[in-house]
């Protein structure tokens, strides 16, 4: 089986395996899971919810870092439940691998990855409503069509509305989705159409959405002093007197186990405090002493210098030779001009700085992340703290920004060893600065 | 600390903060409103431009000391209802994408604008400057800004698609 679909015998699998008890499968719902009681939404998959106010929930399973997916996927599976997209609301799907399958934002693949899937699952919930209209007009299906949240018999162009038709369709189960029936790419309404961010009202307005945004009652805030060189441990780190400052609750030595390697928790202070100003505050009194480790001797400098060295050294080998290069150079007229290039590492810089907010409490984690690969952040931070990963629930935000740099999720494991020190909510914040030294930079040259 | 009053969006406020706490940290951490953006704490980045009575400034530089009696407009009071003409524009010319500095984008865009009803491209590139946007979606700002000024001088809206919004705003 490919992990891009689930067809119903694996969902059934699944279902046994868990004991039976997942109503909310990766993208099927069991015949007559919603079935005796008063029905006021009909949920036929994880990512589809039709209320009968007419507003047809979609939810978004990868994060947003401004690629557009948040607009793009609800979109797919708007196209094939065929519904009116101003009655569309999009909610962003926190991380949850059995529902959702793949979440993650990177390589420029949302689009050919889950543009067959996500149009199975609109696909799918477009069947049961029809079949849902057949079984109410006692025809087959066959005879039925849809236009968007309306279901029409073609021979008596008799009309049921999506919103009318909820309670049956609860009852009806859902297709196997690699049954489904495709639109034709020219009966396409909303594909192909021009259509705004869905969050743009929001972003507009200052409404919070952003990781850095996240507040939890509770909360206190955290700041992380690592060596400017990668990977260094802490000797020793005046953590006494930094506690004492103003509005600081806790200040404390961590240490890396290794997991992970440079893009793990490294080394390092935390801070943590009333308030983001006094952990920064408080950060400038901080005086940490740091152990040799291998990368110690590392600088710009020194990379710069050993570059220029190397590139005196005769050729190791010749990529490519077109012509005969020096017979060229001897021919009179020609003037050799001879120049050395360089760039230095570059940081991805997103604008909003690295962030997660944490509550560790009675052995579950509770994570909220701009991240771009949940999935990992979840294995690293359970492995690092050894947490089982069931015991650890990651909502994904909004990322203000990505670029490759929300790939890693260093500050995710970071936030998280925070919170299970300290036992209260507790959100991470890089400064700027942080940002730019701990970054995994595109090679120098 | 000291108790410091000042206006903020229309409403009187008072905070008890450190002295050398900037308006970006009162705002989002004390009085929470998320609008304003941190994204580097030296002005560099334009993230986290409010109106200081009345003219754009970098709320990362205004101390907690310096507030007392100010006017700060932020982005969540730039309108009652979020129908300012360059909010109207961002939305119809889909100009965010990761949308991070853009709060910040509209309150030097709105200064510009009371300033000048009707910029030139000269106007606008001087005026916005010190907003950067990582994504580079500069060329839509610019052209919002002029969308903008048509909106104020009178054009009408357009009623496009996409009107559908995200459940993050009830």
């Amino acid at each position: 089986m490919t992990r891009s679909t689930l067809d119903r015998r694996e969902f059934l699998r699944v279902s046994s395996i868990i004991g039976g008890g997942l109503l909310f499968s990766a993208y099927l719902r069991p015949a007559g899971a919603l079935g005796a009681t008063a029905v006021s939404s009909f949920e036929p998959n994880a990512f589809i919810r039709l209320t009968p106010d007419g507003i047809v929930s979609i939810i978004s399973k990868n994060p947003e870092i401004g690629q557009g997916v948040k607009t793009m996927l609800p979109m797919l599976i708007a196209e094939e439940l065929d519904v009116d997209w101003k009655f569309v609301r999009v909610e962003q799907g926190d991380l949850d691998s059995k529902k959702f399958e793949n979440q993650w934002a990177g390589g420029s693949t949302a689009t050919p990855y889950n543009w067959l899937p996500m149009r199975r699952v609109g696909a799918a919930g477009r069947q049961v409503l029809l079949h849902a209209a057949a079984q109410t007009w006692k025809v087959p299906a066959e005879e039925c069509t849809t236009k968007p949240g309306v279901v029409v018999h073609n021979h008596t162009q008799r009309q049921l509305k999506y919103t009318e038709l909820l309670e049956v369709a609860a009852t009806l189960p859902a297709p196997p989705l690699d049954s489904v029936r495709l639109k034709e790419p020219s009966d396409f309404r909303i594909i192909g159409s021009k259509v705004r961010g869905v969050d743009n009202h929001a972003i507009v307005t200052g409404k919070p959405l952003f990781g850095i945004d996240i507040v939890v009652p509770g909360m206190l805030y955290a700041t992380y002093e690592k060596a400017r060189v990668f990977g260094a441990e802490v000797a020793t780190a005046n953590v006494d007197e930094v506690r004492a400052l103003p509005g600081v609750r806790h200040a404390f030595v961590i240490n890396s186990n290794g997991v992970g390697g440079l893009s793990g928790l490294l080394g390092g202070v935390a801070i943590v405090a009333d308030s983001w100003w006094h952990a920064v505050s408080a950060r400038k009194r901080l005086r940490v002493s740091w152990k040799q480790h291998p990368t110690s001797a590392e600088s710009t400098s020194s990379h710069a210098a050993r570059a220029l060295e190397l590139s005196r050294e005769p050729a190791q080998r010749s990529i490519r030779t077109d012509g005969n290069v020096e017979q060229a150079m001897r021919q009179p007229g020609v003037r050799i001009v001879e120049a050395s290039y360089s760039y230095p590492f570059i940081p991805h810089a997103p604008l909003e700085p690295q962030n997660t907010t944490a509550h560790f409490t009675d052995g579950k984690l509770e994570l909220w992340s701009a991240t771009q690969t949940p999935q990992s952040g979840r294995t690293l931070v359970a492995r690092t703290l050894e947490i089982p990963e069931e015991n650890i629930t990651i909502h994904i935000t909004r990322s203000g920004g990505g670029f490759g740099r929300r790939l890693s999720n260093d500050y995710m494991v970071e936030a998280a060893a925070i919170a299970k020190r300290i036992g209260v909510p507790v959100k991470l914040l890089w400064t700027r600065e942080d940002d730019m030294r701990h970054d995994f930079y595109r090679p120098a040259g | 600390m000291p108790r410091v009053t000042f206006s903020v969006n229309g409403r009187s406020r008072t905070v008890d903060v450190p002295g050398d706490m900037p308006l970006l940290w009162i705002l989002r951490d004390t009085l929470d409103l998320k609008g304003t953006k941190y994204g580097c704490g030296i002005a560099a980045c334009g993230a986290c431009t409010v109106h200081f009575n009345g003219a754009p400034a970098r709320s990362c530089q205004l101390p907690a000391s310096m507030l007392s009696g100010a006017r700060i407009t932020t982005i969540e009071g730039l309108s009652p209802d979020g129908t300012h003409a360059l909010q109207q524009a961002w939305e119809e010319l889909d100009v965010p994408q990761c949308g991070y500095c853009q709060a910040g984008q509209i309150m030097s865009a709105a200064g510009l604008l009371s300033r000048k009803p009707d910029p030139t491209d000269a106007d606008i590139d001087s005026a916005m400057s010190g907003n950067i946007c990582r994504c580079a979606t500069y060329n839509r700002i610019r052209a919002a800004i002029h969308r903008a000024a048509d909106i104020k001088a009178g054009a009408s809206i357009p009623a496009g698609s996409g009107s559908s919004r995200s459940g993050e705003e009830s």
